[in-house]
């Protein structure tokens, strides 16, 4: 298909999504955000792909140079990308913690901001 | 009755946005097809000018090397987001330490692990490390490079935390020395920048001797700025491992042999 | 000639790793000394900047390496007055905001300071910043900097949750954005830098990609400015984060948001959009007009001090959006000197919100009637900036409402004066009620904000600061919006600024070509007339009204009363409820203003 990896981008952030609506688990939850950003990642390396005979943009020798590669540059955006995800779901899961220590209680739905007098 | 109807609004909206996305991108240019111009200009030019055979790594620590710096600097404040977070309420950072130790002794039991599984895993944690140092020293040269490495190498340390028990591993994993390492990093990234701006204005440009292509003491600056960065990522890891484990030392210590 | 470009970003960040080796040391007050000295530094630079801006803009390759052909590839910051400017007013309010919290918390090595210099540095290069990943990058870590701030206290449940909340709902919307402006646009024009996407965008067809790249982007940005229906995170963060991190968050964290969108939309899809513009500007307009009203009456319901001046926030910044979304050079003039006053007056009375909360451990208003009466300096500067609020002349706040107004095109000046009124009115009326009650004890217990939410705070991490301090930066901010409010020399910057940033055909030339002047433009003084100072103190006058109807609420049990009751009740409840404090809610909206963005643009530019 002429756009697979675009469809199945499409389809992580969905459903990431959606996890992250009716989740009753904040580990979930932190999960499905990581889905979400996997997603993102698949886009951005998809938009840089060449069918072979282009290669990895690895150059050993000179001559390799000029032989057609894919797209370093997603590639490069991709590594810092998953370097923010990884720092957001450290954050995140930190948080998670000191909510267990401090109400036993990790579901979503039942925890809710500031209480009503 | 309420989560029924968010479950339902989520489904509705879900599959409008998969509609949506689909029919935005599927006027993007076809899977396989990169267009250009960017990375054809970059690959042409990496090695011939910066004598570095990885392009992904000239990109990274070169031509996009100020967003790899902004992208430090968040996993700096991710490591320092985690250690405020995780801290004990009310408390200095001496009484930290003290609270810490009293942690570690009552870790300090006789567990149920076999030999064979112990020593093989202290084994691994060896070739971990080397392999991540291996993986970040030559970023330059193949695929890989500092983060990778740095994440390998923290990989190898909890490995310690599994076999070796929680006390082995707070012993080994130092938070005076870690932080200052991995601010040592961050800070001489920027200070290799700033070398580049004095010289000649230009601000994380290469000043180093390029060398020869295919040797590890080459691509000047993009080499020293990925061992900084393997650096940096290694400590901020085991850190971040490290204040997990504290919590995990609280609620199921695990106990060396 | 140096190149100070990089300055203003590298500059804070090497001090927060300084800060961050040299922590064994205890002496809190170097610290503090030492993160005010370089906010300081960090505002000379972006000055300097600004000025060396206002002949040409300033373009800094990192790396050195400057585009090939027209192809960018590498990053640049590309610097106008504006950008520049408001980077200097950033610096400006993080310093303010490091000599307020002097000695406020009981000290963590050096990590809080430390994260407000990762912010500075980080906030400075969004502003000057002229590719679309480095913006990405920027906003990250200003967003990662602000999870943290907020989960300050971490061993209450609220805090944590509110932090939960804002966390999850800003970072799904720092996805969206790079899978929508990064991913979309690259795959379509093979670049990141500004320009150059422009450049591609305009050569052609608006279409699927364009209508979806768009979309996700004003998402993206609109949801880190609080503009309704994504200011819930932003709001319930308020609610629990310390006072300083709050102050940012409302006089800089939002406004930056509406400042990337500005950028992003005028250097890369306005010229490809040409014929469609008004249409997509409506956008602004209308997401505008509805934060406005719903942030005021929002506002008006609020009985915790901090949740109602983010309310306040997102309700000017609507007011912002509307005035600017006709995007002519006086218009984003009048948007940058509301930007600044706004931010000077609404930090002013977060801090003095803050000194209460350190003297009473409480930030209801209700339970603090009239203990704020051992505090006159303090009352007088919250009375005063409650006044500038609702446009007193000759306040900062009045000069750019006026000449935001003055800007509208004449099809919704109607429309426009009604919002302007109505949301000055109510912001106005919640402040000056709570100064009425709080540091005058008038006003009684049972008025509908009774049922608002309200939080648990406690003095554990607060440190042994002294009020003095606090009321001091207070006032400076005070005073530095009644500076702004000086016709002649802000609001000539400020529509100078507005040319230049407009400009795209002089920068993109600077960028992917030769560098090049600004072409000679000469800006006249905004005109005050007796009928914009009329219309301010009107505004002045109906918020100390309502106040004043507030105050005097009483329940009265006649017939037709009850009927409006019930109705005023409903209404409060409904709006209540709506805030749900539950981060699947927040995200539900998040996918319906998606969804109902890219429909509307879809039947507009297609």
């Amino acid at each position: 298909m002429n756009h697979f990896p675009e469809v199945i981008a499409a389809w992580l952030f969905v459903v990431g999504l959606y996890g992250i609506v009716t989740s009753r688990h904040l580990v979930h939850l932190v999960m499905c955000l990581g889905i979400i950003q996997a997603g993102t990642y698949l886009l951005l390396i998809a938009g840089g792909y060449r069918f072979p005979p282009a290669a990895a943009p690895i150059f050993e020798t000179a001559e390799q140079t000029t032989l057609t590669s894919v797209d370093p540059i997603v590639q490069a955006l991709t590594l810092t990308d998953i370097v923010v995800g990884a720092a957001v779901t450290a954050l995140l899961l930190a948080i998670t913690i000191q909510i267990h220590k401090s109400t036993g209680n990790l579901d979503p739905q039942e925890l809710r901001l500031m209480h009503r007098p | 009755m309420m989560e029924r109807f968010r479950q339902i609004v989520a489904l509705v909206l879900g599959m409008g946005l998969f509609t949506l996305l689909i029919w935005g991108w599927s006027a993007l240019p076809n899977f396989g097809n990169y267009p250009g111009p960017n990375g054809d200009i970059v690959n042409r030019s990496a090695r011939a000018e910066r004598q570095v055979q990885n392009a992904v790594a000239a990109v990274v620590f070169d031509y996009r090397g100020f967003d790899t710096m902004g992208e430090e600097f968040i996993f700096l404040a991710t490591v320092m987001g985690v250690s405020l977070l995780l801290r004990k309420p009310g408390r200095t950072t001496d009484e930290q330490a003290e609270g810490e130790q009293v942690i570690r002794k009552a870790a300090n039991q006789p567990v149920d692990s076999n030999d064979a599984a112990r020593t093989s895993g202290l084994v691994f944690v060896g070739l971990l490390v080397v392999l991540g140092a291996y993986v970040a020293l030559h970023g330059h040269l193949s695929p890989g490079g500092g983060f990778q490495g740095g994440a390998i190498v923290a990989g190898g340390w909890l490995l310690i935390y599994l076999v070796g028990g929680s006390e082995m591993f707070h012993r080994l994993s130092s938070v005076v020395i870690l932080d200052r390492v991995e601010a040592l990093g961050v800070a001489a990234f920027i200070l290799c920048g700033l070398v580049g701006w004095l010289l000649d204005g230009r601000f994380l440009g290469n000043w180093m001797p390029l060398g020869q292509a295919g040797r590890l003491g080459s691509a000047g600056t993009i080499f020293a700025l990925n061992v900084l960065v393997g650096i940096t990522v290694g400590a901020g890891f085991i850190l971040l491992l490290r204040e997990f484990i504290k919590h995990l030392d609280e609620v199921a210590p695990r106990r060396r042999p | 000639m140096i190149a100070l470009a990089p300055l203003p970003v590298v500059v804070p960040f090497l001090a927060a790793t300084v800060l961050l080796l040299v922590t064994p040391f205890r002496h809190r007050g170097l610290f503090d000394l030492f993160s005010v000295s370089v906010a300081l530094t960090a505002a000379g630079l972006c000055a300097v900047l600004a000025l060396q801006s206002a002949v040409h803009p300033i373009v800094y390759w990192f790396g050195g390496w400057r585009p090939r052909g027209g192809v960018a590839l590498g990053i640049a910051f590309v610097v106008d007055p504006l950008g520049a400017g408001l980077a200097t007013f950033v610096a400006v309010m993080v310093a303010a905001t490091l000599a307020y919290s002097w000695k406020y918390f009981k000290a963590i090595k050096a990590l809080y300071h430390a994260q407000l210099l990762l912010f500075l540095g980080a906030a400075t290069g969004f502003c000057l910043s002229g590719d679309l990943f480095n913006l990405f990058v920027f906003y990250e870590l200003m967003s990662v900097v602000s999870y943290s701030l907020t989960t300050y206290q971490s061993d209450q449940k609220s805090p944590l949750i509110g932090g939960l909340n804002f966390a999850v709902t800003h970072s799904i919307a720092g996805a969206l954005l790079v899978a929508g402006g990064i991913g979309t646009l690259y795959g379509r024009t093979g670049a990141l830098n500004f320009e150059q996407v422009g450049r591609a965008l305009e050569n052609g067809p608006v279409d699927q990609v364009v209508v979806l790249s768009l979309t996700l982007i004003l998402v993206g940005f609109f949801a880190k400015a609080a503009v309704v229906p994504f200011h819930f995170g932003h709001v319930d963060a308020h609610s629990v984060a310390p006072t300083p991190a709050c102050v940012l968050f409302s006089t800089v964290v939002i406004q930056l948001g509406i400042y990337g969108a500005w950028r992003v939309y005028t250097t890369v899809f306005w010229g490809a959009l040409a014929a469609h513009q008004e249409q997509v500007q409506a956008v602004f307009f209308w997401a505008g007009a509805l934060s406005a009203v719903l942030g005021g009456v929002m506002c008006l319901l609020q009985r915790h001090l901090l949740r109602m001046l983010a309310f306040s926030a997102v309700s000017h910044v609507g007011m912002l959006l509307v005035g600017t979304a006709a995007f002519t050079p006086d218009a984003l003039a009048g948007g940058v000197v509301y930007i600044v006053a706004h931010g000077v007056t609404t930090g002013a009375l977060f801090m003095c919100a803050g000194l209460l909360l350190h003297t009473w451990s409480s930030l209801d208003e209700l339970e603090l009637r009239g203990r704020g009466r051992s505090f006159p300096w303090s009352g007088t500067v919250f009375f005063v900036a409650g006044l500038a609020v609702s446009g007193l002349p000759p306040f900062g706040m009045f000069l750019a409402k006026t000449m935001l107004e003055s800007a509208v095109p004449p099809a919704h000046q109607t429309i426009a004066r009604f919002v302007f009124l109505l949301s000055s009115t109510l912001t106005g009326a919640a402040v000056l009620r709570a100064a009425g009650r709080i540091y005058m004890g008038w006003g009684s217990v049972q008025t509908p904000e009774a049922v608002a939410p309200t939080g648990e705070e406690k003095k554990e991490t607060l440190g042994r600061t002294r009020p003095i301090v606090m009321q001091l930066t207070a006032t400076i901010l005070l005073l530095l919006g009644l500076l702004a409010g000086q016709s002649s020399h802000a609001g000539t910057v400020a529509k100078l600024a507005g040319e230049r940033f407009l400009d795209v055909r002089t920068v993109r030339e600077a960028v992917l070509g030769q560098p090049v002047n600004w072409p000679a433009q000469t800006v006249s003084p905004p005109q005050l007339t007796w009928s914009a100072v009329r219309f301010g103190m009107s505004t002045v006058a109906a918020a100390l009204t309502l106040a004043a109807l507030s105050l005097l609420y009483r329940r009265r049990q006649n017939e037709w009363y009850r009927y409006v009751r019930f109705s005023w009740r409903a209404l409060v409840v409904g709006l209540n409820a709506l805030h749900s404090g539950r981060v699947s809610d927040y995200v539900l909206w998040l996918m319906a203003g998606v969804f109902g963005l890219a429909v509307y643009l879809r039947f507009v530019l297609m």
